[in-house]
């Protein structure tokens, strides 16, 4: 539309005054200065409106003024690990969070945990570092190696990671912790050939594998001792040691009565927790 | 759950208690409060807005965030004054008296005159100020309110019959719900007191008898549909508020008001609104006016309203005051201290209106504890003492800078409008500079000075055209003022100027521009529109200078004189 007055007012000046030619200047000729071409066009009337309009405060500061160019930092993720964590004071926690700034990872001024969901400081810093659990030093990505205090309770717990650059920025995310004291048993199976039984058992610990203190057979049932010990070691039918199955191999008695048996089986770990389950073991003949 | 909230709205709806109704036969409610110049301004429909402290007498739910005084009066016999409170907790405490009197009624048998004095004590809150839902986002902005309202004395005097006088007191619920910034819903249940449970629901005439008082039930709804940031259409300093509402009772046929509000710079509005109201076998619309003045702590209101008894037109003047400072605890606990969020940002380095040439600006200031820092819609980082300080870059032109302060789902918005010029060095300056430390006397410093004052005219034009994209000049060259100016220079600050579309450039346009000049549209759009002619031998020569005569006549044809 305004182009259309434009270019009506354009018109109709050029078939009222005579169109101008260019001439080649002469030596003395006097020349049009860039000063005063900028104080002509500033006077034409569609720069006069458009200048006005520049200069006004009421006009034209809208939504799309406002600059979206992205500033924050980013956090790609943030995690925990172990996942589930017993509140023992001495299992090793470690938050890891990957992050990036759009002015590289140079202006990243600092990274911080809140760690009181966990009974720790609201404000612990983590580190690029390569130290303190840190595996490379400038990566990206941020380290932090705590434990769960003892007094904390049981259950999901929230630790917000707060990423903050040297332009003042913050970003912020959270990863969720479950608290958990108790070991599980996740499954249980018991496998027989002739009258060798083995029991391998599989175990949830909160926390490493490590603080498995123990996984126990009661099997007095099959007239055996009432607590036997499984192991991961990697011998004595356990596959492979250290890792989260535990194994048992006996031989069955003869004297034992052909029958199903459920064998009583318990785990305990290094924070005092305990977690019991059963496997069926059938005798015949 | 749905079911029984249904039935129990719908419960409500029927649930009416009129024995030998006294009042209710002449068409007189005196629980049914519906006053304040603003609402009925919007047709009464304010139920769903309840924005202000008259959300105490339409819609309880809104009292977690209202504060300030109301004055309300037509004449000295009929007086509303609400006020409300804000603890400091996101919630606030209420109290209301209105009095009023409706004259000469006419009635079977001659006319009607009643007078009543009614004492409203409210409470409304978030339900986030319960530990287990303090950090959800949705409670955040739901508002529940409650009203004890007491009829402190109520008189009828009726041709032919003894005069008589009656209390009792009732109850209204609200639930208020900002769905997000630019509109929010309400559901407003009024008198729901059962008949004699706790001795109220019911007005006790003191000669005898009981009447009920009737429930309403209104569902309501109110939309900005343009005003600020996070409107559905954006515009500065206007501002349009629809509101909509339906009341259910019982006594009556669903009655619909729907009104709105348009406002100006925060401190004029006009309102007007459609009003169904009821008396006794008819329900009649009548369309109410109004206007407002709002001053950062006080207000005035007023309404042109149709009374529906006696079908007459009536003047309502409300006067309020809501000052920012306005609660009951200042400080709840050291750690903590209560946030208005109108107070939340203490100090801040912007001010409105920044004219810079800088491509960025720093933003700083001080926090209250607690407040969360967005600029941009991005959030700062607040140090410990409660300070931040954002770098942001600024583009050409206009820039708006959007600071929110937020504190436990509420936000409060300051906007600061800055405009970035380009920077220019005009060559010429510089050389004045250096003659002026040079010059000897007084009238040689003079001459200086005018012609330094002439440059910085010239230049502040410069830099206008510069920002504008008619004239480019990189940062780090100097403009020459008294250089002449090409052809091809013309051509675009001329092109660029009249912001005209530039034609597409298919072929050769002269000898010594190809088509793919960089020049070419732009010379192709002066030499269309006949402001610059080529030579006669074929070529432009963008660039060759622009002769005086040259130019005089081209800026003739733009009405320009030299």
């Amino acid at each position: 539309m305004k182009h259309k007055y434009l270019i009506i007012a354009l018109t109709f000046f050029n078939l009222a005054i005579p169109p101008v030619h260019a001439q080649k200047p002469a030596e003395a000729e006097e020349y049009m200065t860039k000063g005063e071409a900028v104080m002509l066009i500033s006077a034409t009337d569609f720069m006069k409106k458009k200048i006005s309009e520049l200069l006004s405060w009421t006009i034209g500061y809208d939504i799309n003024k406002v600059s979206r160019v992205r500033l924050t930092p980013t956090i790609n993720y943030v995690k925990a690990v172990p996942k589930k964590v017993p509140p023992d004071g001495r299992t090793v926690l470690e938050v890891l969070a990957s992050v990036d700034d759009p002015g590289g990872l140079r202006n990243i001024a600092g990274v911080r945990a809140d760690l009181s969901s966990i009974g720790k400081l609201p404000n612990t810093t983590l580190v690029d570092n390569g130290l303190f659990g840190d595996k490379k030093a400038g990566d990206g990505i941020f380290t932090l190696q705590t434990s769960v205090s003892p007094q904390v309770g049981l259950g999901p717990k929230d630790i917000s990671i707060a990423v903050a650059n040297k332009k003042g920025w913050l970003a912020l995310a959270k990863t969720t912790l479950d608290i958990r004291k108790n070991p599980a048993i996740i499954e249980a199976q018991a496998a027989r050939r002739e009258t060798l039984v083995s029991i391998t058992v599989k175990v949830d610990n909160p926390g490493r594998v490590e603080d498995v203190k123990s996984v126990v057979a009661d099997l007095s049932g099959l007239g055996l001792s009432e607590r036997t010990y499984l192991g991961n070691s990697g011998l004595a039918g356990d596959l492979s040691a250290g890792d989260d199955t535990w194994t048992l191999q006996f031989n069955l008695s003869d004297s034992v009565a052909p029958g199903e048996y459920s064998i009583p089986l318990e785990v305990i770990n290094l924070a005092g927790g305990r977690g019991t389950g059963a496997v069926a073991v059938t005798v015949s003949k | 759950m749905k079911r029984i909230c249904l039935f129990l709205f719908f419960s409500l709806t029927f649930y009416c208690r009129l024995a030998h109704a006294q009042l209710g036969e002449i068409g007189i409610y005196p629980l049914d409060l519906q006053m304040g110049a603003r609402p009925l301004g919007m047709g009464a429909a304010f139920s769903g807005l309840a924005d202000d402290v008259n959300c105490l007498l339409y819609n309880p739910g809104g009292m977690a965030w209202a504060k300030g005084i109301s004055l309300t009066f037509r004449d000295f016999d009929n007086i509303t004054a609400v006020q409300a409170y804000p603890t400091g907790l996101g919630s606030s405490l209420g109290l209301a008296v209105v009095t009023s009197k409706v004259s000469d009624v006419p009635v079977m048998g001659g006319t009607a005159n009643s007078n009543s004095n009614i004492l409203v004590l409210s409470f409304g809150t978030k339900l986030n100020f319960l530990p287990v839902f303090y950090k959800q986002p949705a409670l955040q902005r739901l508002g529940i309110g409650i009203n004890i309202k007491g009829l402190l004395t109520q008189t009828l005097r009726r041709t032919g019959q003894p005069d008589r006088s009656a209390t009792g007191w009732d109850m209204d619920l609200g639930l208020l719900w900002k769905g997000s910034d630019w509109w929010t819903a309400g559901i407003s249940l009024q008198n729901i007191l059962p008949a004699k449970a706790l001795g109220g629901g019911l007005l006790k005439w003191d000669v005898g008898g009981e009447e009920g008082i009737p429930a309403t039930e209104k569902l309501a709804f109110s939309a900005r549909i343009i005003g600020d940031l996070g409107s559905p259409i954006f515009m500065e300093e206007r501002e349009l508020v629809l509101n909509g509402e339906l009341d259910f009772s019982s006594l009556h046929p669903t009655l619909l008001r729907i009104g709105g509000e348009y406002g100006f710079n925060k401190t004029y509005f006009f309102r007007a609104g459609v009003m169904q109201q009821y008396k006794p076998g008819e329900v009649s619309a009548a369309l109410n006016l109004g206007a407002g003045y709002r001053n950062p702590d006080w207000g005035v209101d007023v309404v042109s309203y149709r009374e529906p008894l006696r079908q007459e037109s009536q003047t309502y003047i409300s006067i309020l005051y809501f000052p920012k400072e306005w609660v009951v605890v200042e400080k709840l606990e050291v750690e903590k201290p209560a946030v208005m969020l109108e107070t939340a940002i203490e100090k801040i380095s912007l001010e409105d209106n920044i004219v810079t040439y800088n491509d960025r600006i720093e933003v700083f200031g001080k926090v209250k504890p607690g407040v969360e820092v967005y600029v941009n819609g991005l959030r700062a980082f607040t140090a410990e003492d409660n300070t931040f300080k954002v770098v942001i870059p600024l583009q050409p032109e206009k820039n708006l800078i959007v600071v929110e302060a937020r504190y436990e789902g509420e936000k409060k918005v300051w906007k600061y409008k800055v405009l970035r010029k380009a920077k220019v060095v005009i060559a010429e300056e510089k050389q004045i500079e250096q003659q002026l430390k040079k010059a000897l006397t007084p009238e040689e410093k003079e001459a200086l000075r005018k012609k330094e004052q002439e440059i910085k005219e010239r230049r502040s034009k410069v830099e206008e055209l510069v920002t504008l994209g008619v004239i480019e000049v990189s940062p780090e060259a100097e403009f020459k003022l008294q250089a002449s100016v090409t052809r091809g220079e013309m051509a675009t600050w001329l092109a660029k100027s009249t912001g005209l579309p530039l034609p597409k450039v298919e072929r050769d346009l002269f000898l010594d521009v190809k088509r793919d000049h960089p020049l070419a549209p732009f010379i192709k759009l002066v030499v269309d529109w006949d402001l610059l002619k080529p030579y006669p031998d074929g070529t432009f020569r963008p660039e060759a200078s622009v002769s005086k005569e040259e130019g005089e006549k081209l800026f003739k044809i733009l009405k320009v004189k030299g």
